[in-house]
């Protein structure tokens, strides 16, 4: 394309077990999403019927408004939720560029391995933090999870409903904020961010 | 004439089969002895979940993740060349081979051998005990 270029960022979509991170991805991903899903076991099966073992991937591409605009894809790599897959978050999540942290609002009993979960992945991260606080439609609830996660009240708390594809936009939407400002790209030059 | 000795042995032979047949520690470690050079076997569930292993083998839950995430990226690979059901995955280095068998869609067998080890060997063994694996990971669900 004529005067813009192309930028591709790394987005890691991490959080507890059966969050929402592998619906995050299926509801934004452009491109056919590569799932590790199995059927779950033991007492994880009463709470969902399957689980990502190694990792899901998607894709998205903000198009151009004009030809001087920037291209930009996000590449987004989703982790396993349980503490026995955390090698594959400390694998994905190299070179990452923003990090995507789903949790359920209506599972509080998760809340406290979030907050562990939270501090470990962000512990030798230099990125931006998006949370997406799922099954939940109050900003003021959405904070208040946030907060207890120990994210700082600069973190943006999104709340969505996971199974809503424009729902999930609205998560993508603040990734590409967070990556305006962390970057000196000029992504968005009228009319906010273009969704598919 | 009936020798009570040979049905004596006959009993116990049953026993020994059964429960070579549904002790699933039992199933592992006939696949060790069965193959000269295999080190160790270890059975999991496909998400995960650590089944059993044979004798020498240390209890290791990152071990079944591990296998559990590799045949799981696998089972997408083979996409590639238009397959649809992951048979094995062979990880070969110079100590050794880490070889994983789809247990149906349930569960992973995982077997540690010595770099000599004839895998063709390891292969038919393993597919002899392939229906009694899946009886244990499906018992164990």
């Amino acid at each position: 394309m004529a005067g813009g270029h192309e930028h591709t960022f790394k987005i890691l979509v991490t959080g507890p077990f059966a969050a929402g991170k592998t619906s995050l991805i299926q509801a934004i991903s452009q491109s056919p999403v590569v799932t590790t899903e199995v059927a779950t076991t033991g007492e994880e099966a009463a709470v969902k019927a399957n689980t990502t073992v190694a990792m899901d991937f998607g894709t998205f591409a903000l198009n151009p408004l004009d030809d001087s605009d920037e291209l930009v894809h996000l590449l987004m790599f989703g982790t396993p939720g349980q503490e026995r897959f955390r090698f594959m978050t400390d694998i994905l999540k190299a070179d990452v560029d923003v990090v995507t942290f789903v949790v359920d609002a209506r599972a509080p009993a998760s809340y406290q391995e979030a907050r562990g979960m939270l501090a470990l992945v962000m512990s030798d991260l230099k990125v931006p933090l998006v949370i997406a606080v799922n099954r939940c439609d109050d900003p003021d609830q959405a904070r208040a999870v946030a907060d207890y996660l120990g994210a700082a009240s600069t973190v943006p708390a999104i709340p969505c409903q996971l199974i809503d594809p424009e729902s999930g936009r609205e998560v993508v939407a603040e990734v590409l904020v967070a990556l305006l400002q962390s970057t000196d790209l000029a992504l968005v030059t009228q009319g906010g961010v273009s969704c598919p | 004439m009936i020798n009570p000795n040979s049905g004596a042995t006959s009993t116990t032979s049953l026993a020994s089969l059964l429960h070579e047949r549904l002790d699933p520690q039992a199933i592992l470690n006939s696949v060790v002895r069965s193959v000269a050079g295999v080190i160790g076997a270890a059975l999991a569930s496909a998400d995960g979940r650590s089944v059993a292993h044979s004798d020498h083998l240390v209890h290791d839950p990152s071990r079944a993740a591990m296998i559990a995430a590799t045949m799981g990226l696998a089972g997408q690979l083979i996409g590639v060349v238009g397959g649809r059901q992951l048979e094995e995955v062979i990880v070969r280095s110079e100590t050794g081979y880490v070889i994983v068998y789809a247990v149906g869609t349930e569960g992973v067998l995982t077997v540690l051998a010595r770099p000599s080890t004839n895998l063709h060997h390891i292969t038919t063994e393993v597919r002899a005990r392939l229906d009694s694996l899946r009886g244990v990971v499906l018992g164990s669900r």
